[in-house]
């Protein structure tokens, strides 16, 4: 894992997760690489994979983000950070 | 003795102002002793160094002085004499019946004329009594000293002594003598809540809480009474009382109480009250009431012939545990805890443990293993909370008595303070201290509370758990304790405010004003745990006014889901996990928790977690019940289905238990079927398993997850299938088949069970997850949908649809897991709350506070007991008194005028005096010049405090404190005329109505008006700033308004100011401005020229103001970060301070959303010169701070033409209103402008996103006269919505025909009137002008958030409808045989909408509607976007999801 996040595609990942979101309350949280999907955004598993599907769409077919989510049981998914979602889609730009 | 039950407490003690903070201070260990606060008594009295009688060597202890709040309204007592009164008598009042409303008694009936009341209080000198003394006495001692002191001293001189100490003193009347009779303490609580047993007050010093306990106990045990109110109170840390004990060496040297500690030495007093409700056990359990503990045993006795009067003896401490324990008939050896008398003195800690020793047995060395254990066994714990709050005396016994009583019930062994190193005895004593709190998992709990006076009188209090609450203990292991001491079962804080409006929401929350009642008000709020950061972001979002649903902890919302919604249950099946928080949750409410409900593993043991989960499903639903929450309908996800069934009756108890006992899933085996579980809806799952053998979908849980049961060749295809397209999935760890064909052959044992229980009429509606409708009413359709409902899909995504449709907008999830998410995703985008009862997130009680916050914000009305919330308050409480604990030294404004002739000097000769006249001489003379000296400072001595900031040393000349109340009228038509300038909303010239132009007052005109008003009131002064100027109300001047403006002088040259109940500000004067600061232009990035000059800014109606607001003479140039323009000041007042916001908000209008800007605030305006003449000219230079997507903060600089800083506003704060360009553009324009869609044909669409209170309101107050504006408001908030948007769709159709046919004019939606006629049809007149003069005709429609509306000549028909996929009944039903075959079968569904609505239109156009009867309205062709109905043409057509159909 790289010691600092590509900050561009960190703000994509943190623009993705607003806009899949697409309420009122995710315009008033500060996002950032330490934002936890769960503790801090409070996400549900559902509203998860919206995000998911959001990124994908958003980095297209070189990042097999979905791939990598399923591979994670929910727990896991749920304890993820948003800088945990930049360092794989970044660790994937540079393999594709 | 009969066993008695504690089923209420309330209380305030030192850190806490209820019982629930004391509980939680407890188990945090929190020390809650401070130094004493200075309006209890001065700090002089206080002298380590001194013996005398007026000085303490100690000024710690424990204080309550920010709890004792009292509401005197809501007792009938005059707030007058209750500023007076002995607090003793309010606060016990105030308390009892908090006590009772605990006990659940505020709206249940018990028998008052067997209840009675004992309070514990000692005579020690009260603060009411002292209040009464200063009258009486003090006054008269203090004119006779002055009399003896000066035997010259004039009558008026001590008549103006008196009056000045008098002026000093608390009202003193009649009504206020009641308040000092010591026996009304346990009186009026009598007398208000109308108990007839008996009620008086005891005084066993620091055992009389006990006492009144034994003898609340003794009256219930004899049937005398059928329920108590006992207690105690101390609230008289008077002087005295610490001359007292500072005499007796009482007080801790150390300033630390430490009981048991090896190097205690003395008490730190406290204070508080304490009260308990009692009733015999039996009458408790018949009654259903809660029970905390049950008092076993009550034991007193006297020292007798002691060695001392205040000597701790070890005989008479003894003697009365024994009674204690004889009436108890318990085994002392189980005891597993003693709250202590525990004081801290060396002898009394010392007699304590002897007699403790000599009780409960000694421990020899070899039992003791260590400190900790004896015989493998942990010690019971010994422990007072004295070590927290300090002595609370009369009341220490109750606040003893609730802190064990706490501690049984919560299962908790509670830390004690400063006893690390304990004294030697205690290690030979059973016991151990600890400093943490730890589990108290036996289910069997015994605790015993010490509570031991002066004068040798003892008292000893035995307590046991009830047995509902070993029960629910002992099904459930420890496991909730694993995680000390987070977990506690102690509620949490939930702060909650409702309010009629907004900006009474707003205000409220800023200052914090938490309601302790349940207050009517459709905007509520609630935060549980708030802290600063949670207040912050509840302010932003009550200002957005959109609802809000737990996220941060926060539940908010303006219209309440549940004024007509209604509230589903709904029951889960097997989740992926099964983890309920239950213990805490049977405990509290002592409800026995079934087999399972711990956490399990589906895949290891889904036997046992089908039966957890059904019996925590009922158990969650009794918990609902006791909360009184009910469902309208019911249904449940998966074998859930059967909870929901059993709980609306459908199922009796008995046969569900009975059949969940017969279940094993070990006789079943499904060979390689696997559930999996992907991550998209239902069309893309079907379409991967096309053509596949062996799997089905088994769920349709919601648009983002769908479930398919199958054989692992066809799912492992699937899988990649669904892997192509980039579809999250899982596999399920459970294998069971249910919902696929492939459970067909395993039916037997449902067969036989169904088919042989009768399924019973349900008490409300149970919605079937297969069929998505509710049950049938025949009972072999019954039977057979529960059978179905095994081998065919979950449909719960269109379940929840159904159900919303239904009019259900609150989805409670019993049980616990993930069902609320699919609710939540099924219905995202429209307005509902899905909420769970249980969740793996928080506690059990935890996650009910969130679910009672939830239900409280929609509107709810239920058992509030978890919110903290007294159900039955006074409608409002705006008299709540903080009382006034201490008596402090009083202190006069004034010195004497003295004219008291003073000796005069001796003559003295300069020529021929000798030496010691000269020196008598010069000394006289020195002390003179002292003594004027002196007397100078003292009538310079206000102005000698710390002056406020900034200003000069020749300001010293200071004003007295003050304030000062001005009435001013503001009558547009009379003396503020120019404000018809500043309208929100423009109209036709010479409009009548003015209400429907709504003039406000512009924030700078009020700012203006409180700058006038200060240099009225100071002559010789002038406002040099104003600091935190905050609007909350617009102050409408629609009509004549009566302003109330507030001067309050804080401290020279400080003002509070404001305009009551619209807006505050700080204001600083001086004697002249400061000079001006240099002028500071920051650069514009990218500077260009504004898209618009000045004129067109008024013109085009950017800005609302009319001539007399219209300063900007030139606009811009405008850039990134700012905007330059220049001002000539007109006549309206505030005009040249608001054309300043002016730059502001049209630079905020420039920006690409959210155009429209409206201030609400500035942190500060300074005026380095008197207010300018009307014409002079200014440039103006505004730097943006700040800008998001709520709010835009600007600094800003008026500047006169020679370069000086004429004005500066800081932090100028403009609101955001959030909306699209196009809606911005035509909204400000209204009368040029339509804001919905040509559709043509004269019809039109609103699309109204729209979706916060504050942009409804700006549309209702553009489209709807005040006629209007009535029905509008008087509508349910539910219908409100879709009403307004048919009469924006239908004004805006009238005017664009009205320019399409005669041309463009100004037409404002406020010139016609939509009403209804006799029919129900809508009809269209002009109001007041006379836009139109032809006979128009109109239709509407609305769906969701769309309406549409047609205009014409003749009569006109149009109607919406939303594009789902119908049944083939509703087809059938609809469309005859001949119709269907006109369908094309291409997008069936639109054509099948678009066949409806143009029957409906057609209908419409008739004036009778389809009433029913859709086949008389037969369609006969179809041709393009054309649907011939009756052989008349009717358009249609598609627009995002939805068909319109019209025909004129």
């Amino acid at each position: 894992m790289p010691e600092t996040i590509n900050d561009a595609i960190l703000q994509q990942v943190i623009a993705a997760i607003r806009s899949a979101i697409a309420e009122d309350w995710v315009m008033d949280f500060a996002i950032d690489a330490d934002t936890s999907l769960n503790d801090d955004l409070e996400i549900e598993s559902i509203e998860f994979v919206a995000i998911a599907e959001a990124l994908q769409k958003l980095f297209g077919a070189q990042v097999d983000i979905i791939g990598w989510l399923s591979g994670k049981d929910i727990h896991e998914l749920i304890a993820l950070t948003v800088g945990d979602l930049a360092n794989f889609v970044e660790q994937g730009s540079e393999r594709g | 003795m009969k066993p008695i039950a504690i089923v209420g407490m309330a209380g305030i003690f030192p850190g806490a102002p209820d019982v629930q903070q004391y509980w939680r201070n407890i188990v945090g260990a929190v020390d809650a002793i401070s130094d004493v606060p200075a309006q209890r008594w001065d700090k002089s009295f206080y002298d380590p160094t001194s013996t005398a009688v007026d000085r303490f060597y100690c000024k710690r202890g424990g204080f309550v002085d920010d709890y004792v709040d009292f509401d005197p309204l809501q007792f009938g007592v005059m707030p007058k004499a209750a500023q007076s009164a002995d607090p003793d008598q309010l606060l016990s009042l105030r308390i009892g019946v908090e006590a009772i409303a605990d006990a659940g008694y505020q709206t249940r009936e018990f028998a008052r004329e067997r209840t009675g009341v004992i309070i514990g209080r000692g005579n020690y000198l009260s603060a009411g009594t002292l209040r009464l003394e200063q009258h009486v006495r003090y006054v008269q001692q203090t004119l006779q000293t002055l009399r003896d002191l000066l035997p010259d001293i004039s009558v008026e001189q001590i008549e103006q002594v008196k009056t000045q100490l008098q002026s000093q003193l608390d009202y003193y009347g009649p009504d206020v003598a009641v308040g000092m009779i010591p026996n009304l303490v346990a009186s009026r609580l009598a007398n208000r809540l109308d108990l007839h047993g008996p009620a008086y007050t005891v005084d066993a010093a620091c055992a009389s809480s006990l006492l009144a306990v034994e003898q609340s106990c003794q009256l219930l045990a004899r049937g005398d009474c059928d329920m108590m109110l006992a207690g105690g109170l101390h609230f008289t840390h008077d002087l005295t009382f610490w001359a007292t004990f500072c005499q007796l060496g009482a007080l801790s040297r150390a300033q630390k109480i430490k009981p048991f500690s090896h190097d205690a030495d003395g008490i730190l007093a406290g204070e508080g009250i304490g009260i308990v409700v009692l009733k015999r056990l039996a009458d408790a359990e018949r009654d259903n009431d809660r029970i905390y503990a049950v008092i076993q045993g009550v034991g007193s006795a006297s020292d007798g012939r002691g060695t001392s009067l205040l000597a701790p003896s070890v005989t008479g401490q003894l003697l009365a545990l024994q009674r204690a324990w004889q009436n108890a008939d318990m085994n002392p050896a189980q005891i597993g805890l003693i709250e202590a008398h525990g004081t801290g003195t060396p002898a009394g800690d010392q007699a304590e443990l002897e007699t403790l020793l000599q009780f409960f047995g000694e421990t020899k060395n070899d039992d003791a293993e260590n400190s900790e254990t004896i015989n493998n066994k942990k010690r019971p714990v010994l422990g007072s909370v004295k070590s927290m709050i300090g002595h609370a005396m009369p009341a220490a016994g109750v606040a003893g008595l609730i802190k064990a009583a706490l501690s049984i019930y919560h299962g908790v062994l509670p830390p004690t303070l400063h006893c690390e190193e304990p004294h030697p005895l205690l290690a030979r004593t059973r016991f151990r201290a600890i400093g943490k709190a730890e589990p108290w998992p036996e289910h069997k709990r015994i605790a015993a509370v010490n509570a031991f006076g002066f004068g040798g009188i003892n008292a000893h209090v035995v307590l046991s758990s009830h047995r509902t609450q070993q029960a629910a203990a002992a099904l459930n292991s420890s496991q909730d304790f694993a995680v000390l001491p987070q977990n506690f079962v102690v509620l949490p804080k939930v702060a909650l405010i409702a309010a009629a409006t907004q900006t009474e929401l707003l205000e409220k929350l800023r200052r914090e004003q938490w309601d302790r009642y349940a207050c009517e008000g459709a905007w509520r709020i609630a935060i549980i745990e708030p802290d600063s950061k949670r207040i912050e972001l509840a302010k932003k979002i009550v200002a957005n006014g959109k609802p809000w649903h737990g996220r941060s902890q926060i539940y908010f919302s303006c219209e309440p889901l549940l004024k007509e919604g209604k509230i589903a249950f709904l029951f889960p099946g097997v989740d992926s996990a099964f983890e309920p928080r239950a213990q805490d949750v049977a405990a509290y409410f002592q409800l026995p928790l079934p087999p399972h409900c711990e956490s399990l593993d589906p895949a290891q043991s889904l036997l046992k977690v089908v039966q957890g989960l059904s019996g925590f499903n009922q158990f969650t639903f009794a918990v609902l019940k006791r909360l009184g929450v009910r469902a309208d309908g019911m249904a449940g996800h998966s074998i859930g289905e059967w909870s929901a069934m059993t709980a609306a009756g459908m199922i009796a108890r008995e046969h569900a238990d009975a059949s969940m006992a017969k279940l094993d899933f070990n006789t079943v085996s499904f060979p390689d079927l696997i559930f999996l579980a992907a991550a998209c809806d239902q069309q893309v799952v079907q379409r991967a398993i096309e053509g596949l053998p062996e799997i089905a979908l088994s769920h349709d849980n919601c648009p983002h997850q769908t479930i398919v049961c199958g054989k692992s060749a066809s799912i492992a295809i699937a899988e990649t299938r669904l892997r192509e397209q980039s579809v999250m999935m899982q596999r399920l760890p459970i294998v069971s088949g249910f919902h696929s064909p492939f459970f067909t052959e395993h039916l037997a044992h449902y067969r036989d069970f169904f088919l042989a229980t009768p399924l019973a009429e349900p008490t409300v509606p149970v919605w079937s997850a297969t069929t998505a409708q509710p049950f049938p009413a025949v009972m072999e359709q019954k039977q057979q949908l529960a059978l179905d409902h095994l081998v065919q899909p979950v449909r719960f995504r269109q379940l929840i649809e159904n159900m919303y449709a239904a009019g259900y907008r609150v989805f409670i999830q019993l049980g616990t897991g993930s069902v609320s998410g699919f609710v939540q995703d099924t219905l995202k985008g429209k307005t509902h709350l899905s909420i769970n009862v249980n969740s793996e997130k928080h506690s059990g009680l935890e996650q009910l506070c969130h679910l009672s916050a939830a239900l409280w914000v929609e509107g709810l009305q239920f058992d509030y007991r978890l919110l903290g919330l007294a159900d039955a308050g006074p409608a409002v409480s705006k008299s709540n008194l903080k009382l006034r604990l201490g008596v402090p030294l009083i202190r006069l404004q004034q010195p004497l005028a003295l004219s008291v002739a003073r000796a005069p000097l001796i003559e003295f000769d300069a020529n021929n005096a000798d030496p010691i006249q000269r020196l008598f001489h010069e000394t006289l003379t020195e002390i003179k010049q002292v003594s004027d000296e002196v007397s100078q400072l003292w009538l310079r001595r206000s102005s000698m405090q710390p002056a406020g900031p900034r200003v000069e040393m020749q300001e010293k000349v200071a004003i007295a404190p003050f304030e000062k109340r001005i009435v001013q009228r503001l009558d547009i038509n009379d003396n503020i005329p120019y404000v018809i300038d500043h309208t929100f909303y423009p109209q036709q010239q010479g409009w009548p109505d003015i209400a429907d132009r709504h003039p406000v007052i512009p924030l700078t005109m009020e700012v203006t008006l409180l700058r006038r008003a200060i240099e009225q009131q100071l002559p010789g002064y002038v406002v040099i700033r104003f600091e935190e100027v905050n609007a909350f109300n617009w102050l409408v001047v629609a009509q004549p308004v009566d302003i109330e403006i507030v001067l309050e002088m804080k401290e020279f040259p400080l003002l509070e100011v404001g305009i009551e109940g619209y807006m505050h500000a700080k204001a600083i004067v001086a004697r002249e401005y400061p000079a001006a600061p240099p002028v500071q232009m920051h650069q514009l990035i990218n500077s260009r020229a504004a898209q618009i000059d000045a004129v067109a800014l008024y013109r085009d109606n950017w800005m609302l103001h009319g001539p007399a607001y219209q300063s900007v003479i030139e606009l811009g140039p405008i850039g990134d970060n700012g905007i330059r323009g220049r001002l000539r000041v007109s006549e309206g007042a505030g005009a040249l301070l608001d054309n300043m916001g002016q730059l502001a908000g049209y630079w905020v209008m420039e920006q690409e959303e959210n155009s429209l800007a409206m201030p609400i605030g500035v942190e500060q305006i300074c005026f380095y010169g008197a207010e300018p003449e009307c014409g002079e000219e200014f440039d103006c230079a505004i730097t943006i701070r700040s800008l998001d997507t709520l709010s835009c903060l600007t600094d800003q600089q008026l500047i006169t033409d020679d370069g000086r800083i004429a004005i500066v506003m800081n932090g100028w704060h403009t609101r955001r209103y959030q909306m699209d360009r196009a809606f911005w553009m035509a909204s400000k324009q209204l009368q040029k402008y339509i804001v919905s869609d040509k559709l043509g044909d004269d019809a039109v669409l609103f699309r109204d996103i729209y979706d916060t209170a504050i942009l409804r309101d700006y549309i209702a107050r553009r489209y709807l006269n005040q006629i209007e504006m009535a029905q509008y408001e008087a509508l349910p908030p539910r219908r409100r919505r879709s009403w307004l948007n048919g009469r924006v769709a239908v004004k805006d159709a009238v005017r664009a025909y009205c320019w399409t046919r005669n041309g463009h004019y100004d037409f404002y939606p406020k010139e016609m009137r939509v009403d209804n006629d006799a029919n129900g049809q809508p009809l269209i007149t002009t109001h007041i002008t006379q836009p139109f003069s032809e006979n128009l005709h109109i239709s509407i429609a609305h769906k969701d958030l769309l309406a549409v509306a047609i205009v014409g000549e003749a009569p006109v028909g149009i109607d919406i409808e939303a594009i789902v996929t119908r049944e083939s009944s509703f087809v059938d039903l609809a469309f005859s045989a001949g119709e269907q075959q006109l369908l094309p079968e291409k997008n069936r569904s639109e054509w099948i909408a678009r066949c409806w609505a143009a029957k409906e239109a057609f209908a419409k156009r008739r004036g009778t509607g389809l009433q029913g009867k859709p086949k008389q309205f037969e369609i006969e062709a179809i041709v393009d976007q054309r649907v011939c109905v009756n052989g008349a043409w009717v358009d249609t057509l598609c627009n995002q999801g939805y068909a319109i159909g019209w025909i004129k």
